[in-house]
């Protein structure tokens, strides 16, 4: 086929269909859906004196990202938009925007005063000192 | 959705096109994730938008064969220093698409950035591309 079908005009059967096509993409990924719920994926990880919990966030800036940590419960939310570079059709949406709010329950008592969130290159993790009384302890065994 | 990328292929021509190839949910080389994309395009250039959550520049290999173009993002195991994983909803490895290419991309002028977890892919057309285009447009 010939370079027209860079313009086709909106009425072509063709571009409707990748209108279609782009909609569905749009219904599925975009902020409306109730992915939201389970947006992002965590994964937890923990040591003697913290727990680790990491999401992937690509392109979420930190400032759109609140965590809150109140009884035991760990909260994430917050939101991307997605660019269309100036002047550009999209023909192809798989990430959209993203708007969502995430929950998990702690398995132990932390600091949440002391918490530590760092987003690099995408992922998010924040840092949970388990409480005093939580921590490992070795208890010394002494001969009698 | 096979049949959605062929209209999409089909639609466009070959010259100009830019298809991403569906592999499935996950690539044919299993050890991969697949890596969500936008495509956007413009007068001077197709881009590639992917997420890949913990891949940096000097992780990421993009090649051009025959009319084939693949992006893979390396991602370092980030666990092996840290505890023992209490719970776990996805796993950590590279990603990976792969698209087909028309002769409508100058392949020598493809660059790409990678900030925040996000791969951007720039294919410029070839001048001929894009002064056809420019020949359409003043009809």
């Amino acid at each position: 086929m010939n370079t027209r079908a860079l313009f086709t005009p909106a009425t072509n059967a063709v571009t409707l269909v990748r209108n279609e096509v782009e909609r569905m993409f749009d219904n599925v990924f975009c902020c409306n859906n109730a992915d939201s719920r389970t947006y992002p994926s965590l994964n937890m990880i923990d040591d003697d004196n913290n727990i680790y919990v990491e999401a992937e966030l690509p392109g979420v800036k930190m400032e759109n990202v609140e965590v809150t940590v109140a009884d035991g419960m760990l909260i994430i939310s917050g939101h991307r938009t997605a660019v269309t570079p100036e002047g550009a059709n999209t023909l192809r949406r798989e990430r959209g925007s993203l708007e969502f709010e995430r929950s998990i329950s702690l398995p132990t008592n932390v600091e949440p005063s002391d918490t530590k969130a760092v987003l690099k290159d995408g992922i998010l993790t924040l840092t949970l000192p388990k409480s005093v009384n939580s921590r490992a302890r070795q208890v010394p065994v002494t001969e009698a | 959705m096979n049949t959605n990328t062929k209209h999409y292929t089909d639609c466009c021509g070959t010259r100009e096109t830019l298809a991403p190839v569906n592999e499935g949910h996950v690539t044919k080389k299993p050890q991969y994730y697949r890596a969500p994309i936008d495509v956007h395009e413009n007068d001077e250039m197709f881009t590639i938008v992917a997420d890949m959550p913990g891949a940096t520049a000097d992780g990421i290999e993009i090649s051009v064969e025959d009319n084939s173009l693949e992006i893979t993002g390396k991602v370092q195991d980030r666990y092996s220093d840290l505890g023992r994983v209490l719970h776990k909803e996805y796993g950590i490895g590279d990603f990976h698409r792969r698209f087909r290419i028309g002769d409508g991309i100058d392949v020598a002028r493809i660059e790409a950035t990678c900030k925040n977890g996000i791969l951007t892919v720039r294919l410029p057309k070839s001048a001929a591309v894009q002064a056809r285009t420019i020949e359409v447009r003043a009809e």
